[in-house]
């Protein structure tokens, strides 16, 4: 009986005085079975004392913090690498540290959360339902008309970055946008071997030899054709490029050489779990780090797989998932296969989606899981350029902006283009932020040019979000991959290879 | 006054109908339920999803509900969730300007799945009984009723046809705004909250699943979620759209698959309002392929190539190949239906792997104090 009017006691704490007539003996009972949190009573209170002063003394332990909001973290197109995580200088030659002021962990100082979270909150740009994608247009075009609207704010936001075009190396950035861009608009004939290799030469300061690299991509197709005739393929049969150059991705291969002795062997390129997602060397990432080493990442190696079949002449797709790339082709029947190189394993759709991050939005909007055509990869370079830009310089500089509009305009549905652009707004924002000294939100409110900065920033956060991405964390991503070794999906790699392999001969 | 006519009718003559009038009459209480819901989906009357899944179970079952006890319990329900959402407030820890919405979802997830206390009486609690998944006949084979919203409030035990139908329904009661969407051979609910983005909610599991779940089941190709025949929320229009086809499915069961101008009639408004939607599409193919059957039947043909001499079975002939490859292209994949009780169980199982944690997190901080 005393118990239970001790436990109702407990859910109303309004009638304490009950309490003291309970023996003490029943409440130590009670209490038992409760944890020390719970009590409400006095009595209760007496008797655990002692234990609430020393919980007292570590009260920033024990107190249960309010959620804090969430600041976005900007995400490269292929790893979580981001400029806040840069720990050392790249490789080449030192820049001058121009974005001393642009640190974003000093600019966190200036504007404290709770500011963010009056502010972004429960802005109205935040309003879901202006972003997700509606039912009656296709969503692509929903997505262009969006970016394109975006775009149209550009010219209110007055505030920039402070120019940066003397930088040492700069004007190699410039030179390869103007290539690139030029691919892009027809005055020169799409070349992703070319596209690469300008993105890639401009972080390392123009020092990379075009002719060494063209002739270690020709001496790699020589020798798959090599392989090839002597597997009695057509030469000109997409399905046996893409056959013969996935075996030399995945598998040793002896090819006799003509007019030689010896057979050459080319063994299999593999992963690189040394630092896949480039957080000591963002060069860990590059293509010509894949050639030089014959390891690279989900990043570099479909971009090499795609480079060896254009030169042969064949066809396939490059294919995005969180914080991922791989390849997608159609065989002459029509049936689509995914080529997961990391591991060499045909993949599912099913299985790339099991990663957990794949939104059925994201899928809808096309920014995961869709195909990817030969400008489009160009247009990821022009993004891969914008980021080598900020890592090169560990800044954001008005030549990010450009790079980003120019790669959205060809492919609107690119959620990696579109992150950066939101980091842009995102830093500039903290950059003014930091200058004016804004302490509080009427500051912010004040200015009506940071204002429209910021309200771009939100905008670009609620299109992100409507798009349904959903940033995968480091560990889950690498969960995922190593599911490709369980069984059930290496019997799935056997029956699509079988398939695959079937077409062929 | 009509229908009052009608139910009197029925009531005081049934026992004396022949079997044919009985069947006139029943028919025309499947015509006036079409007519209603076109009304609704016309705009010459206001939407109510209540109304339309009541008038479609009714015609099933012979005009024997009563819309006003019925209405009555679901407000009831609103009520109680709405109550006990204001009384526990104070501990739930989702903090954005939608709360009021998100506490009130949480507390219908909780009159769904779980239990709400209603009355204290000398120690005892009186408690509403959660609504669980029932495993006989499921697909509502022997009977048909086992689909209803009606038969999932008497027993408290429904499948995932009845279960998101009722969570709907109750949360349009309380002026919140929930989307039904659709996954081969299931039904679910895709909520919003500013916090967490969109969300689903899992009735027949109590559970929050990722769209992994739905989507690593295999049978949801990517094409599916591109034209939007699955995992795409539906708006009020599409939801009277699957009323429709209840309706049209309650037909069949009732007088046989041979009458096929109401089903069809039935299908043909569905897509109007909701040209993607796949079942529907389905349940015309299969029409289609019955006419194919039943002119293999009447022109004495031994095999299709027999019949394809024909010009009137030619075009019939084409015109469902062509609904197969639109139905095709649209990304449908027939789903073994023992792979569907496996994908159920997945969750049960993978629950961890699959949880929206974000969701979870908040709503269970939804306590009774």
């Amino acid at each position: 009986m005393s118990l239970s009017i001790f436990l109702s006691g407990c859910r109303y704490p309004g009638t304490l005085t009950t309490y003291f007539l309970q023996s003490l003996r029943s409440v130590i009972q009670a209490a038992s079975s409760l944890s020390p949190f719970s009590f409400t009573s006095l009595s209760a209170a007496a008797c655990f004392l002692s234990t609430t002063l020393s919980v007292e003394s570590f009260a920033q332990l024990a107190e249960p913090q309010r959620p804090a909001f969430k600041k976005f973290t900007p995400v490269s197109q292929t790893q979580s690498y981001t400029t806040e995580q840069k720990k050392e200088e790249p490789d080449t030659e030192p820049g001058h540290n121009y974005g001393s002021a642009l640190q974003p962990q000093k600019a966190e100082a200036v504007m404290p959360d709770h500011i963010y979270r009056t502010l972004s909150k429960n802005n109205t740009t935040l309003n879901y339902s202006s972003t997700i994608p509606g039912k009656t247009a296709s969503s692509v075009d929903i997505v262009r008309s969006l970016v394109h609207e975006l775009k149209s704010y550009e010219p209110a936001i007055s505030y920039r970055f402070p120019a940066q075009t003397s930088a040492p190396g700069h004007a190699h950035f410039v030179s390869a946008y103007q290539e690139l861009t030029d691919m892009l608009e027809g005055r020169r004939p799409p070349d992703l071997k070319r596209a690469v290799f300008v993105t890639e030469n401009a972080f390392f300061g123009n020092r990379m030899s075009y002719t060494d690299y063209q002739t270690t991509i020709a001496e790699m197709t020589t020798l798959i054709r090599l392989k090839m005739q002597q597997e009695k393929l057509p030469l000109q049969d997409n399905d046996a490029i893409l056959y013969m150059t996935h075996q030399y991705f995945t598998d040793t291969l002896d090819i006799k050489l003509p007019l030689h002795e010896k057979t050459a062997t080319t063994f299999p390129k593999t992963y690189d779990f040394r630092d896949p997602f480039g957080h000591e060397n963002p060069t860990n990432m590059f293509v010509s780090k894949l050639m030089a080493q014959n390891s690279g990442q989900c990043k570099s190696l479909p971009l090499l797989f795609l480079i060896l079949v254009y030169e042969m002449g064949g066809h396939a797709y490059l294919s995005f998932s969180p914080s991922h790339s791989y390849i997608k082709c159609r065989d002459r029947n029509g049936t689509w296969y995914n080529m997961e190189l990391t591991n060499g394993a045909l993949t599912s759709d099913s299985w790339v989606v099991a990663s957990g991050y794949v939104r059925s939005e994201a899928v809808k909007s096309g920014i995961f899981l869709d195909t990817l055509n030969r400008k489009q990869i160009i247009a990821q370079c022009l993004v891969d350029l914008a980021q080598y830009y900020t890592w090169r310089y560990r800044a954001y500089g008005d030549f990010v902006l450009t790079c980003v509009n120019k790669a959205i305009e060809h492919h609107p549905t690119n959620i990696w283009a579109i992150q950066v652009k939101s980091d842009y707004y995102t830093l500039l924002f903290q950059y003014i932020a930091e200058q004016k000294g804004f302490t509080g939100p009427e500051a912010l409110k004040s200015d009506p040019r940071a204002m429209e900065l910021f309200t771009q920033r939100n905008r670009l956060y609620a299109l992100i979000d409507g798009l349904g991405y959903e940033p995968i964390p480091e560990q889950a991503y690498m969960d995922w991959l190593k599911m490709l070794d369980e069984k059930r999906q290496q019997q799935e790699h056997r029956q699509h290879y079988s398939n695959f392999s079937k077409m062929i001969r | 006054m009509m229908q009052f006519f009608l139910t009197l009718l029925l009531v005081g003559f049934s026992v004396s109908l022949s079997g044919q009038d009985h069947i006139a009459v029943q028919k025309k209480h499947y015509e006036e339920a079409y007519r209603e819901i076109t009304e609704m989906l016309d705009g010459k009357k206001p939407y109510s999803f209540k109304r339309a899944v009541f008038v479609t179970e009714n015609c099933f079952l012979h005009h024997t509900l009563d819309y006003e006890n019925f209405n009555q319990k679901i407000v009831s329900l609103a009520q109680t969730c709405t109550d006990y959402a204001r009384a526990n407030s104070a501990n739930f820890v989702y903090d954005y300007d939608d709360r009021e919405t998100v506490i009130k979802h949480a507390a219908l997830f909780r009159l769904m799945t779980d239990s709400i206390p209603l009355v204290q009486l000398g120690g005892h609690t009186l408690n509403t009984i959660p609504y669980t998944y029932d495993f006989d006949d499921f697909w509502g084979r022997e009977n048909w009723s086992q689909m209803f919203v009606s038969k999932l409030m008497a027993t408290h035990k429904g499948n995932c046809h009845s279960l998101p139908y009722l969570y709907k329904i109750i949360a349009e009661e309380m002026g919140l705004t929930a989307y039904l969407a659709l996954a081969p051979h299931h039904m679910y609910i895709k909520l919003y909250a500013k916090k967490t983005g969109m969300y689903n909610t899992e009735l027949t599991n109590a559970a929050f699943p990722v769209d992994a779940w739905l989507m690593a089941s295999g049978y949801i190709h990517t094409n599916a979620i591109r034209s939007g025949i699955y995992m795409d929320t539906l708006s009020r229009k599409q939801s009277l759209a699957l009323c429709l086809l209840d309706l049209a499915k309650g037909y069949e069961r009732t007088f046989g698959t041979q009458d096929s101008e109401f089903p069809g009639r039935c299908c043909a408004t569905a897509l109007k309002h909701y040209p993607n939607f796949v079942n529907a599409l389905l349940m015309q193919a299969e029409q289609t392929k019955r006419k194919l059957d039943n002119l293999m039947i009447r022109y004495h043909a031994a095999s299709l190539q027999d019949l394809l001499a024909v010009q009137e079975a030619r075009d019939v002939f084409e015109a469902y190949e062509a609904m197969i490859r639109h139905i095709y292209t649209l990304g449908y994949r027939k789903m073994p239906e023992k792979m569907y009780g496996d994908w159920l169980l997945d969750l049960k199982e993978n629950r961890e792997k699959y949880t929206n944690k974000k969701v979870i997190n908040n709503f269970n901080t939804l306590q009774t104090r």
